[in-house]
């Protein structure tokens, strides 16, 4: 019998996690005789005699309507004044609009959402220009047909699909295009995948209220992939892009619109931990020679290590549609990842070749460790070093994690040494422990950088920056949600940095809100100096001469029927839980979202391959009611900016308990 | 082919479903772990969630609680010796939750400024006023959903004091596990954590993980070495085992060198 006891109470502490004997105590005696715990024969004390006034908040889930399988809406009228500043220039600009979100289940045609947006006003792309747009993306994801076929559909401003080969790439990414157009993907039994998808080309902008500029020109698809065995998948795409101006507006003088065709064959054999892929690109660009590029990805997991290697060669003037790629390059690189409960340890080296001779040759070497000294302290240190023909640039940085009473700290300091100068950073990050219902980041940096002369700049400055993200509940109705980064050069000429989005929100009922969001958006005029593989995608250079700031109004009507009763992908009557959570930018690469960290917004998340919603401005995701049991979460990386690329692929595997809200943090990291 | 002709239409049907009341609360947080010094009083907040989409009238009081050797909880109504509740308000007996909403229920501990250093332990029950219908196999049964809070707060130097005594094997999930006996004589709860490592006869290297249990004060509790690697979380091992590393708890550490068998 008290093997018995045992195996009850792990099972519990297992289901519960950090709820411990609370969760312990709720599973024993959430069904229980009517008699359990009528008798209290104490008299409790009350605060106040008892006269607290009461303090209740509605949630989005709340409704009167049990019918129907789980649907959803949610309604934001949008109205703001903001004042934007470009070259010297005070505007004064609106974005004003409609956004609709709407999610539903149908029994036998899968699940189906609505992202819509209707706006006037101006652009991030250019925000001084005033005019109409939105968004309209329809999708329909698991719809079943005979023969175990099912089928995902999407027409409005979406990305262009690919195969599920041409997505899985280590090092190479093959981006899709975000476009105005169709796109269906088919997956049916033995691995078989086909996707196709076609339209407009175009950008996605707006801050609060989403809109899609289209460009020029044409862009389509079509690919397959297919398992013949068990460990093997065999595909093929074809991506084509007809006239496109790269940029918005009309086409700048001595630039031309671009044409390519490009086409993928690839193959990969899997083996329990052994993975290899190889994938052959041929494609021409605008009447350019004819590209060829071929790349092997190998990956083996032994026990606790991990090791990743692969060959590459892609000729100059590659392109993967509209999109540019990895290009002008040959080598190889190889990597070797250890983990256990205490280390981490990560070494790797890129050699990268220019194929046409006009590139960089570079050499690249990383390491990376973490060491968990006990439970409350860690320590860990990152070195790069990259050699090319110009000179060799390296980065060092260290830190120290501790768990302690206030919450979780981290101390790092980090230095680099390019040919463009010198940069030093010390940070300092606290992940407050806070009351329930609340939660505070903060982070403070002092960066010198030295003798650096970026987009033409001269940065030679200290820049002190402190941030702050959190959020909580001031009562049941007001309660507030941000992300504030501000920087300002205490020595030399750098122009001072500012990013904020922090939104009050006022329930006025349980089913209307209104929303106070300032925004505040000045790219300071320093480029911090890292060092990192030639492999990886550059990072967007950012605009320092755009300034914008304003406030949001924002009107907001939710309502979610018969959701309870049929939680989203569970059977009517099923118990329900709640998963939230936030895809954000991990700049720091701990896996944590800490102060500064930006979110990322636009992003689509999916939960078991049928439901999607997309991120808010702030990055975060809500899935309100969901089926206790296994569930899987996948974030579509289309629109995550480059070059950061999603932990684990964007995938998520957890368990929703019921009544417990299950809270995922996802990263998008900068490759090393 | 109909299908199709819909999805071209982009359409959409719903179903209606016959469904049932229960109790559904969302309590957040499961636990509170607070410290305090004499003569202060501690304020918190509960929340608590109806995630029904009627209203549900809850009753909540505080309790005490024990742990027993079985891993098994029991909540007492009537205050116990040495019990720390008469230090403690909540908010109202009973309230009514919109279905949806969010109730923040608040709780307080005024410690009494002669408070000896220690734990005051409680629990605060949150139970559905009405019982709900649970079918099973063609019975219908009236229950009663109940959910406990688990207060711990510390009181001025409280803290634990674990001695490891030992080593036994237990069975687990039907495998043999190293197993610790662990008494604390300290004034407040611990739990045991740590980084261990060990290989078996066969010389097979694992990780272990104490299980993390409360150890109330002046209780003894078997702490269990759940081996690991990095391929089976479940490994069946071959004794004898050996186990090196560190146990930490509270503020403390010992370093563990012991051999299974």
């Amino acid at each position: 019998m008290k093997f018995r006891g045992n195996l009850t109470v792990r099972l519990a502490f297992g289901l519960c996690g950090p709820g411990g004997l609370a969760c312990l105590s709720a599973a024993h005696a959430q069904v229980s005789t009517p008699a359990a715990g009528t008798a209290a024969a104490y008299q409790d004390r009350y605060i106040g005699g008892g006269s607290l006034p009461l303090d209740i908040s509605r949630d989005d889930g709340a409704t009167s309507d049990r019918q129907g399988l789980a649907h959803a809406l949610e309604l934001d009228g949008v109205v703001s004044a903001l004042n934007s500043n470009g070259a010297g220039a005070g505007t004064t600009v609106t974005e004003n609009g409609f956004l609709a979100k709407a999610q539903w289940e149908t029994a036998a045609y899968g699940a189906w959402s609505l992202d819509a947006s209707a706006r006037t006003g101006g652009s991030e792309v250019g925000p001084a220009e005033q005019g109409q747009g939105g968004v309209v993306t329809l999708r329909q994801r698991g719809m079943p047909f005979d023969g175990n076929w099912q089928a995902d559909n999407a027409i409005g401003d979406l990305n262009s699909p690919d195969i599920g080969l041409a997505r899985i790439q280590p090092r190479f990414y093959l981006p899709t295009a975000p476009m105005q157009g169709l796109t269906t993907e088919w997956r049916g039994p033995s691995g078989v995948q086909i996707v196709a998808g076609g339209g407009v080309p175009g950008l996605y902008d707006g801050i609060v209220v989403p809109n899609f500029r289209t460009l020029d020109g044409s862009t389509a698809t079509a690919g397959a992939q297919w398992s013949p065995a068990s460990q093997w998948t065999l595909g093929g795409q074809f991506v084509e892009a007809r006239n496109v101006n790269l940029s918005v507006g009309p086409l700048v003088d001595g630039t031309e619109l671009m044409s390519s065709s490009t086409g993928l064959l690839t193959a990969a054999w899997v083996d329990r931990g052994t993975r290899v892929q190889w994938n052959l690109l041929d494609g021409d660009v605008s009447g350019k020679s004819n590209a060829i590029g071929t790349w092997v990805d190998a990956s083996l997991a032994q026990g606790r290590f991990l090791q990743n290697a692969g060959i590459f060669r892609i000729d100059p003037n590659m392109t993967w549609g509209n999109q540019l790629i990895s290009n002008d390059a040959q080598g190889g690189y190889y990597r070797l990842n250890y983990q256990s409960r205490q280390w981490l340890a990560d070494v790797g080296i890129d050699e990268v070749r220019s194929v046409s001779g006009l590139g960089t040759n570079t050499t690249f070497l990383t390491g990376d460790t973490r060491y968990q000294l006990s439970r409350d302290w860690g320590v860990g240190g990152v070195i790069n070093e990259s050699r090319t023909g110009g000179g060799s640039s390296w980065s060092l940085e260290g830190y120290v994690d501790h768990a302690n009473a206030v919450g979780m700290s981290r101390a790092q300091a980090d230095f680099a040494e390019t040919p463009a100068g010198q940069d030093a950073t010390l940070t300092l990050n606290e992940m407050w422990s806070t009351p329930v219902g609340a939660r505070l980041s903060t982070g403070a940096s002092v960066e010198r950088i030295s003798g650096a002369v970026i987009n033409g700049l001269q940065q030679d400055s200290t820049v002190l920056s402190l941030a702050a993200y959190g959020g909580g509940q001031f009562s049941a109705g007001l309660g507030i949600e941000g992300n504030v980064r501000w920087a300002r050069a205490v020595q030399g000429r750098a122009a001072p940095g500012v990013s904020a989005n922090v939104s009050l929100t006022w329930q006025l009922s349980h089913a209307w809100e209104i929303l106070l969001t300032y925004y505040d958006s000045e790219v300071g005029s320093w480029t911090p100096l890292t060092v990192q593989s030639p492999l990886t995608p550059p990072l967007a250079t950012a605009v320092p001469s755009i300034q914008e700031r304003g406030l949001f109004l924002t009107l907001r009507y939710r309502r979610a029927s018969g959701s309870h009763f049929a939680p989203l992908g569970g059977a009517p009557g099923a118990g329900a839980g709640e998963i939230s959570g936030i895809v954000f930018l991990d700049a720091n690469n701990n896996g944590r979202s800490d102060a500064g960290e930006l979110g990322a917004p636009n992003v689509t998340v999916v939960l078991d391959g049928r439901f999607s919603v997309q991120t808010d401005a702030g990055g975060r995701f809500d899935f309100p009611v969901v089926a206790t049991g296994h569930h899987v979460i996948t974030v579509v990386p289309d629109n995550v900016p480059l070059p950061w690329t999603l932990v684990n692929e964007g995938r998520a595997e957890l368990e929703v308990t019921t009544r417990d809200r299950t809270e995922i943090n996802i990263a998008a990291q900068r490759p090393r | 082919m109909r299908r199709l002709l819909l999805l071209a239409l982009f359409g959409a049907t719903l179903s209606p479903i016959v469904h049932g009341q229960g109790f559904a609360a969302l309590v957040s947080p499961p636990r509170f772990e607070l410290s305090a010094q004499p003569g202060k009083t501690v304020r918190t907040v509960i929340e608590v969630s109806n995630r029904s989409t009627a209203p549900a009238r809850y009753l909540i009081h505080t309790a005490d609680w024990t742990f027993s050797p079985d891993f098994s909880v029991t909540f007492q109504d009537d205050l116990q010796p040495g019990s720390c509740r008469p230090w403690v308000a909540i908010e109202r007996p009973e309230v009514v939750v919109p279905g949806g909403g969010t109730l923040r229920y608040r709780i307080e501990v005024a410690v009494p400024a002669d408070a000896r250093a220690g734990e005051c332990r409680f629990a605060v029950m949150i139970e559905g006023a009405e019982p709900s219908i649970a079918r099973s196999k063609g019975l219908d049964m009236p229950v009663t959903g109940r959910i406990g809070v688990i207060v711990y707060l510390t009181i001025g130097d409280g803290a634990p004091d674990l001695e490891v005594f030992g080593p036994k094997i237990a069975t687990l999930n039907g495998q043999q596990i190293p197993t610790l006996i662990v008494h604390n004589s300290g004034n407040a709860h611990g739990r045991m954590t740590g980084f261990l490592t060990g290989k078996d006869a066969k010389g097979v290297t694992y990780d272990f993980t104490p299980s993390d249990f409360p150890i109330l004060p002046h209780e003894q509790r078997d702490v269990f070495l759940t081996p690991s690697t990095a391929t089976d979380d479940h490994p069946a091992l071959t004794f004898p085992v050996t186990v090196k590393g560190k146990l930490e708890w509270g503020k403390q550490r010992t370093e563990l060198d012991q051999t299974f068998q």
